[in-house]
């Protein structure tokens, strides 16, 4: 019989290691829906980043530098002295597999190299073989592994599969986080120039123009005015929106996909009407346009670059303190990194919302604070006039992001406000939501279209709880408060639960509140006729 | 129908191999995982192969409906659309019935009017099969589909604002982020 | 491999212990010279390891949140889980030495589904955890009968209690029962758990070795040899007041029991056994969630090359003024 042709029993089996000899052979296919474009070599120069080359993973050579060896070994000497998490979390893993069956990629996918112990042990084999007395002289019966080009491209390709969102350290008897690791993991490779496109070009872009989509002042203004005229069309109403306004009380800072991408769109608007009904003296800032920080999935320098703008524009323009809008990655680094990295911030004051008198205690160092402990106050101290029914086509649940999640502990506020704001919440099973949240499978860098296979395999974990609560309660919008989420569980949710739509939890603020003055609302701030109401035909920017 | 009665019978035990053989074409670490570990959530490739299989079994031997079937292959070839490598691995599984059938009714399959009822057995895997497949490139024109509406989104309000409104030259700088999209041969 | 090597190992190392004491006759050597070198290494090295640990900086406050934070006075906050101060971080820190508290996270909801009852292996993993870890440190306690005299009553307590259930002459310890158990359960997971056997390596192998031959010949003395125990306290007490001796009624076993130990406590320093002092200086564990309340230092914050407002202002003037946008400068 033919040897050519294998039987369905060969056919069907996954095979990600093509190395018979167990994880110490470091061996990686870079097949097609698994990687991410490379960094552009302009985006490398314009931030004086190294080695930049035009490359591609597939490649046979990766254009490293002559001394690329001992690059590594410098970077990863000097890392282990300046982060005690690193130096604990190479020597102290017991591997109890405790961790194995945490990560959405490994559960979804099944690579046993996603397991969050194997992750490190990618970075610990080699550790211990050049920076270790036992690993010196055990070598490979030690756990040790040579430093060798294979072994980059493997760091590569693992480090860009990991979306840094902490679940596994939730479950470690000794703390141990995977997204610290994968840190490391990639400054070590940005010496070496590898770096990917969906990072680099928004660091680069960020630098440049304030924020990560490389929106000039007068497009930012020009996106500003165009929702004033939308929110005019919808309300009746003519909203403030200042920008760049010296004076002012509060700089409000929100992620840019807020200000083109749909839907974070929609929770714009209602930042917009939540600003203007309670007469809040704010400005917006073209400078200080990014809440995000891609920087995060850089290197600890890019955020500090990226991040220092907030401070600086809130000195400039005079304001007291700083508000956030809704978005994960962002909220790590304000809240983890932001002070000790550019504070302190003594030209600011403790932040007090104008509107209760509240004095915001958990961010007196800081002077930032989320705007859903905003909201959330304004709510407590019924200082808004909602109408939930606005909101009652939606029957919404409640995606926790993982930073907020599990680097900061904002849990109730968001559905605080959301139970205020809707008729109809649900929560996902216990296992899915709060500290236990799964990721999208695409945050940290890695939302592009080109790995969206490997996307969809790391967000099934989260589009299999939406599924459930889809069809046990009828589900129809995941609410959540990211940017990154709002751009990638769309096409996650569309490939594992279509009719499940994503939003944004102010943008339910923003259907709900009830304007002094406005008429009759015709649609919701996507511009869906509400059932019962003629459409008259003018409205055309439905989405839905 | 001799076959029925005895498909009927072995059914716990088809069930149980095929799942297995399903499992077992991950890699072997992963394989005791999705095998043991019962929490639907924690589990759901899992959990979908345990829940859906049954579907098409049954469907092969009895006359069932056609939407729940429509289901059970939709969320069965999802995951292995996005896990596999190429199609036939992707779709592979179904064939693994085949054999499996084979093994479990080998005392009984020296009787000749069986035989005959099991040939057309395996037609409707094979019909089976052929849905799977379709079903396939299905999930895969929508990969591509939710590919380009996600770029689309990215800057969705901006084209409307381009598009309704805005006028004039945009002031370019230097043009970062164009050539990386060029030379991938996805 | 990784097991075939590391029981290997430790066959080697029960031989060499008989060979050198009973074919050698370096009985000093066994009874003395290694113990004395081992606590040496051992406390050095575990020194040298923290102190290398506490040289390393703390550059960010990262604790790992795993409940509600602190902010608004009538939002319940999660004091042991995201802890916002020095001691509710104690208390996590105790709840994560004392009752592995992370581990038995695991455990939580688990649906079951169809008749078949599935147990998550990973509840396994923290009673089997929690049973060897507080076996070994009772076991350790109990020892201390060896080191003092007269024994103080607490320690006789103690050794009754252990010895509940009355059953066998000399009567069974339950900690006896259970260290020896939990692991060869803790070994067995690695073995049978083929995604454990996967990420499995010698060096964790070789530990569970080490400590199964030094409760086996530690159960092995009590109830099956005659062990002289005037002897052996002789010796014990002579190591701690540094005027030891080893009479001739010092047995085999013994020799073999405290080499393995002695092994263990060198070891221990160069190895994943560390985790017993690790675990108190991992920082997303012992930090308070106060980020935002307290600003945390950066020994090593770097100067960076940030874009000024001015920089930005500079390339963008034009483009802001006809937008009409305020500008700082005109020009």
């Amino acid at each position: 019989m033919s040897k050519n042709i294998k039987t369905p029993e060969e056919m069907a089996r996954i095979k990600f290691e093509p190395s018979a000899n167990g994880w110490m052979d470091p061996a990686t296919e870079f097949r097609p829906g698994t990687w991410n474009f490379t960094a552009v070599p302009e985006t490398l120069e314009y931030l004086d980043l190294p080695n930049p080359r035009k490359w591609r993973p597939t490649d046979d050579d990766w254009q490293l530098p002559e001394n690329w060896q001992e690059i590594i070994h410098e970077g990863l000497r000097e890392r282990l002295k300046k982060y005690r998490t690193l130096q604990i979390f190479m020597d102290i893993c017991v591997r109890c597999g405790a961790c194995a069956d945490k990560c959405h990629y490994f559960i979804g996918g099944g690579d046993p190299k996603n397991m969050p112990v194997m992750r490190a042990e990618l970075l610990r084999s080699v550790y211990r073989n050049d920076f270790t007395t036992a690993g010196k002289i055990l070598g490979k019966i030690g756990g040790g592994r040579k430093l060798t080009k294979q072994v980059i491209k493997e760091w590569f390709y693992y480090f860009m599969q990991c979306t840094e969102c902490r679940r596994c350290s939730v479950f470690c008897p000794y703390g141990i986080d995977t997204a610290e690791i994968t840190m490391m993991g990639r400054e070590l490779l940005n010496l070496l120039g590898l770096s990917i496109e969906w990072i680099n070009t928004p660091l680069s872009n960020c630098y440049r123009t304030g924020n990560h989509l490389g929106i000039q002042p007068h497009g930012f203004a020009d996106s500003i005015e165009f929702a004033v005229d939308e929110l005019e069309e919808i309300t009746g109403i003519k909203v403030d929106a200042p920008i760049n306004r010296k004076g002012a009380e509060i700089l409000f800072v929100a992620p840019s996909a807020d200000y083109f991408a749909s839907p974070h769109y929609y929770t714009l608007l209602g930042y917009l009407l939540l600003f203007h009904e309670i007469g809040l003296d704010y400005t917006w800032s073209t400078y200080a346009s990014e809440g995000g920080n891609f920087g995060l999935f850089h290197s600890s320098d890019m955020m500090k670059r990226l991040n220092a703008k907030i401070y600086m524009e809130a000195k400039r323009l005079g304001v007291k303190h700083i508000i956030g809008g809704e978005c994960g990655h962002m909220w790590r680094v304000v809240h983890q990194y932001m002070d000790t990295m550019n504070g302190p911030a003594d030209f600011l004051e403790v932040p007090v919302s104008p509107i209760t008198g509240t004095r915001f205690d958990n961010a007196t160092s800081t002077k930032m604070v989320h705007i859903s402990e905003f909201t959330s106050d304004l709510i407590y101290h019924n200082k808004l006039k909602l109408d939930p029914s606005r909101n009652d086509h939606w029957h919404t649940t409640y995606h926790d992001s993982c930073n907020p999640a599990r680097a900061m502990g904002l849990l109730d506020e968001p559905r605080y406000i959301i139970n205020k704001v809707c008729n109809n919440f649900v929560e996902m099973p216990e296992n899915t939501i709060r500290e236990q949240t799964f990721c999208c499978g695409s945050g940290a860098g890695l939302g592009t279209d080109e790995n969206m296979e490997t996307r969809l395999r790391g967000g099934l974990p989260r589009a299999n709880a939406v599924k459930f609560v889809h069809e046990n309660n009828d589900a129809n919008i995941l609410l959540c408060m990211c940017a990154i989420d709002k751009a990638t569980l769309p096409p996650l949710l569309e490939y594992w639960v279509p009719g499940v739509e994503v939003g944004g939890v102010h943008e339910m603020v923003g259907n709900a509140l009830i304007l002094e003055g406005e008429g009759k609302r015709k649609t919701d701030l996507r511009g869906t006729p509400y059932p019962g109401i003629e459409d008259d035909g003018e409205e055309g920017d439905s989405n839905v | 129908m001799k076959l029925v009665k005895l498909l009927e019978q072995r059914r716990e035990a088809i069930l149980n191999e095929w799942f297995d053989s399903v499992a077992e074409s991950y890699p072997l670490d992963t394989s005791t995982y999705l095998k043991n570990q019962a929490d639907q959530f924690q589990n759901p490739v899992g959990h979908t192969f345990k829940e859906r299989l049954p579907v098409l079994l049954a469907e092969l031997y009895s006359n069932g409906d056609q939407s729940l079937l429509a289901e059970a292959i939709d969320d069965l070839v999802k995951i292995r659309t996005v896990q596999a490598s190429a199609p036939s691995q992707a779709v592979a599984f179904v064939f693994l019935l085949k054999n499996i059938v084979r093994r479990q009714l080998k005392s009984e399959l020296t009787d000749s009017r069986l035989q005959k009822e099991l040939v057309e057995f395996e037609a409707k895997v094979d019909g089976l099969s052929l849905m799977v497949f379709d079903q396939y490139m299905k999930c895969q024109n929508k990969i591509f589909e939710i590919r380009a509406k996600e770029v689309q989104m990215r800057s969705a309000k901006l084209l409307e604002q381009v598009n309704k409104r805005y006028v004039g030259p945009v002031s370019d700088g230097p043009d970062i982020g164009g050539e990386a999209k060029d030379d991938s041969n996805i | 491999m990784g097991v075939m090597f590391s029981l290997l190992a430790v066959v080697v190392l029960i031989l060499i212990a008989v060979a050198g004491t009973e074919l050698a006759g370096w009985r000093d050597l066994f009874g003395i010279v290694i113990p004395y070198a081992a606590v040496v290494a051992f406390v050095i090295g575990v020194i040298y390891r923290v102190l290398k640990w506490a040289r390393s900086a703390v550059p960010f406050r990262i604790p790992t949140t795993c409940g509600q934070q602190k902010t608004l006075p009538w939002i319940k906050s999660s004091k042991l889980d995201n802890p916002h101060n020095l001691f509710w971080v104690l208390c996590r820190m105790f709840l994560e030495v004392f009752f592995f508290r992370s581990l038995f996270r695991n455990t939580r909801s688990v649906v079951v589904e169809g008749p078949r009852i599935l147990y998550s292996p990973t509840k396994w993993l923290w009673a089997a955890g929690m049973a060897f870890h507080w076996s070994l440190l009772i076991v350790l306690i109990r020892h201390c009968k060896y080191f003092i005299e007269p024994v103080p009553s607490w320690l006789v307590t103690m050794q009754n209690l252990d010895g509940f259930f009355q059953i066998g002459l000399p009567i069974i310890l339950t900690t006896d029962v259970v260290i020896v158990a939990s692991l060869t359960f803790l070994f067995l997971r690695r073995v049978v758990d083929q995604k454990l056997r996967y990420l499995s390596l010698p060096a964790d192998y070789f530990p569970l070795f080490l400590l199964l031959g030094i409760t086996v010949s530690g159960v092995f003395m009590r109830y099956f040899t005659k062990t002289d125990l005037v002897s052996i306290k002789e010796l014990a007490i002579g190591l701690v007041s540094f005027s030891p001796v080893v009479s001739s009624e010092v047995g085999l076993v013994f020799f073999v029991h405290i080499f393995l130990v002695s092994v263990l406590l060198a070891y221990i320093p160069l190895s994943k056994l560390m985790h017993f002092a690790g675990v108190f200086m991992s920082p997303t564990r012992n930090l308070a969630n106060n980020n935002r309340v307290r600003r945390h230092i950066n020994p090593w914050n770097p100067k960076v090359k940030v874009h000024t407002y001015e920089e930005y202002e500079d390339e963008y003037r034009d483009l802001m003024k006809a937008a009409g946008l305020p500008v700082d400068k005109e020009e």
